[in-house]
């Protein structure tokens, strides 16, 4: 009998599907669609929802729609608003088991906040001492190392373009070994730069050119040189037009490149998970995957790195979900990070093709290594 | 001059700036003393040449820029004011960096001290070492590496004797657990034993080693280990330090560099650095620790018995 394909198969046989797919985008739309679905068939999802019904049958009912912290979700200027509407079968139902209970449920022990830097003491590459006051800063300056505005005001250019954009710029990355700093930074580049420029469509490849260039110089010991990129662009664009961009992106972005981005946050709340490799690996997945979507742009750095996390536990069914040590590490309470269970409800609606609980596309994982269940 | 769509009107740093005088020269241009026009304040400008037929913005202006632009608001870290775009007489693209305009330097302010058995008042170090310290506690503490540490680059005021930490051209930020960075960092001098031997993975401790060295200098007024290549540079470490092994240094043998070499017993640092009260003889061992994690840190140097009796209320 075959194994069961590994986590890591199952989500390269997503990302293959994905941009197999005419449509791929409106499959990443939504980072937390990918939430359960990533892995779970729909029966395991169903066998997992009894078995939580039935540890909170009898228990107070969990108050619904809880409302996210302020700061966690304040929009940005042109966010939009997302009501989810509840279903009919949800208000006669009484004891109808939402994903909220099963989330409660699941994470019901109390448990003792670990200190996640004990075992580091003696390596002065974790920097213990200056952990806290870092992470403070960090998310002291979060709300202003991401875009402020939305997509929309740009005339010609789409999420979908972006979308294909980053498509392509994790190719850029993957081809020239560049470290996953470098891919978030030039993200956080494209997107602050459109945040504040109309680009027109032609110069959209040029934008993401002169981010990578800008990024790697940023963040490489060796960063590739100008003439790497043009040939990378088909030379679509000259030598000079890349140097151009960069000066005019730089002067756009008052040269403040040195943010917090996503990843600083992952790598602080991964530890504080107490991770499995399956664990770190599906959080850089979901975490990637967000990347693609314009959306996760109007949370916080901090709030998409968490919800990664939370994301990568709940595909995976971690016990509990969210624990008091990721609480205080991540500044966010499982109630906060609920936004992920609408999106999760709302693509598991019929009306949307139920693509929520469709099973991971097993025929496009590498030959041989198919699972049967 | 340029107008923008506000209607705001921007001037060059030609028209913004008058040039004073050329104050030093570093990898990638001149640095001027120069004067704002429309508010007659001194500056620092510090001219960078955009290569366009090359790679463009030099890896070192874009870090150094970008982390100013983060760290400025420390009294300890320079103030970088302003960034502006010019061009130079061939028509290529000159940046031109706008400082603070700081009177001396610490390697400058050593050297003042020239005649025989003039030193640098106790005091005066003590509180020159607080500011040092203080400053890399606040780079450490929002996740950056200095990497170039030496006098030179540690601006000074004469009548205040405030210090401030600069060309950060070599800096970089970090993330967490810290990766793998270019060795090639820091002036040899001043540069820590684990870069020495090849490490490909350092900490905010390659930082400390340079204070301490820098510590060992303003009260001696020479450079404690002035070796001349990396092989000289171990050299003047291991003959005053001893030579590192694996009960003093674990790991060490493991280096990519590491070779076998003369081996030298300890000396007292009280024989190199004469005249350093005990608790600064102490405060600069921890400063001069082989192994990288029992090295102190900026922020622990901060509150070492040397400086119970400093008056910290304006530092």
């Amino acid at each position: 009998m075959a194994s069961r394909p590994t986590v890591q198969q199952q989500a390269r046989a997503l990302v293959i599907q994905q941009s197999l797919q005419s449509k791929r985008v409106s499959l990443v739309k939504s980072f937390g669609a990918k939430l359960l679905a990533t892995v779970q068939a729909p029966a395991a999802a169903e066998n997992n929802m009894k078995q939580a019904c039935a540890n909170v049958a009898g228990a107070p009912p969990v108050a619904k729609g809880v409302a996210l912290a302020k700061r966690a979700v304040a929009p940005k200027p042109g966010q939009k608003k997302v009501t989810v509407k509840p279903k009919s079968e949800e208000k006669k139902e009484k004891k109808s088991c939402s994903l909220t209970s099963v989330f409660t449920a699941r994470s019901k022990p109390k448990d003792q906040i670990l200190d996640i830097d004990a075992s580091d003491v003696d390596n002065e590459l974790a920097a213990v001492e200056y952990i806290d006051d870092i992470y403070k800063f960090y998310k002291l300056v979060e709300n202003e190392s991401h875009p402020r505005d939305n997509i929309d005001s740009q005339p010609e250019i789409t999420e979908r373009m972006r979308a294909i954009l980053v498509d392509w710029l994790i190719q850029v990355q993957t081809k020239f070994e560049l470290s996953l700093e470098t891919l978030y930074l030039t993200i956080n580049i494209v997107d602050w730069f459109l945040a504040v420029k109309n680009v027109p469509k032609r110069e959209l490849q040029l934008v993401g050119i002169s981010a990578v260039q800008m990024a790697t110089k940023y963040e490489e010991i060796y960063p590739p040189q100008v003439h790497n990129f043009v040939f990378l662009s088909g030379r679509a664009y000259t030598h000079e037009q890349i140097l151009i961009m960069e000066k005019i992106i730089l002067a756009k972005l008052d040269w403040t490149l040195t943010v917090p981005i996503p990843l600083v946050f992952l790598l602080r709340f991964i530890k504080a998970s107490v991770p499995d490799q399956e664990l770190e690996n599906m959080a850089h997945f979901l975490s990637e995957l967000g990347l693609m979507n314009y959306a996760t742009e109007m949370y916080w750095p901090s709030m998409v790195a968490a919800s990664a996390v939370f994301a990568a536990r709940c595909t995976l069914n971690k016990a509990p979900l969210w624990n008091e040590t990721l609480k205080l590490q991540t500044g966010y309470s499982q109630e906060q990070l609920m936004y992920l269970k609408v999106v999760y409800r709302k693509y598991s609606d019929p009306q949307k093709g139920a693509v929520a609980l469709l099973p991971p596309a097993k025929n496009l994982l590498p030959e041989g290594s198919s699972a049967s269940q | 001059m340029e107008k923008t769509g506000a209607g705001v009107v921007v001037l060059s740093a030609k028209e913004a700036f008058e040039k004073l005088e050329k104050v030093g020269e570093g990898t990638y241009g001149k640095v001027y003393r120069a004067r704002e026009k429309a508010t007659g304040k001194i500056v620092a400008l510090k001219k960078t040449r955009l290569h366009e037929d090359q790679d463009g913005v030099p890896p070192t202006t874009l870090r150094e820029v970008s982390i100013l632009r983060m760290l400025s608001r420390d009294p300890h870290v320079v103030s970088l004011m302003d960034v502006k775009q010019g061009q130079n007489k061939e028509g290529k693209t000159v940046l031109y960096l706008v400082f603070e305009y700081m009177d001396t330097d610490l390697k400058k302010f050593i050297r003042s001290f020239d005649q025989p058995g003039q030193n640098i008042p106790p005091e005066t170090i003590k509180s020159l070492m607080y500011q040092l310290c203080k400053g890399i506690a606040f780079c450490h503490g929002h996740g950056i590496l200095h990497r170039d540490l030496k006098p030179h680059n540690l601006l000074m005021d004469r009548k205040t004797m405030m210090l401030k930490i600069a060309d950060l051209g070599l800096a970089r930020a970090f993330t967490v657990p810290i990766k793998k960075y270019t060795h090639e960092i820091l002036t040899l001098w001043y540069r820590a034993p684990e870069v020495l031997l090849g490490a490909t993975h350092y900490s905010m401790a390659v930082d400390i080693w340079s204070v301490g060295c820098i510590f060992a200098e303003l009260v001696t007024r020479r450079a404690l280990f002035p070796g001349d290549s990396e092989l000289q540079q171990l050299l003047h470490i291991f003959r005053l330090l001893g030579t590192p092994n694996e009960e003093v240094w674990p790991g060490v043998s493991k280096l990519k560099d590491w070779h076998e070499y003369p081996q030298w017993n300890s000396q007292s640092l009280s024989t190199a650095v004469p005249g350093l009260e005990e608790l600064g003889l102490d405060l600069l061992s921890q400063m001069l620790e082989y192994e990288p994690s029992k090295r102190i840190s900026a922020k622990k140097a901060m509150e070492h018995a040397y400086f119970d009796d400093l008056d910290k209320r304006n530092l």
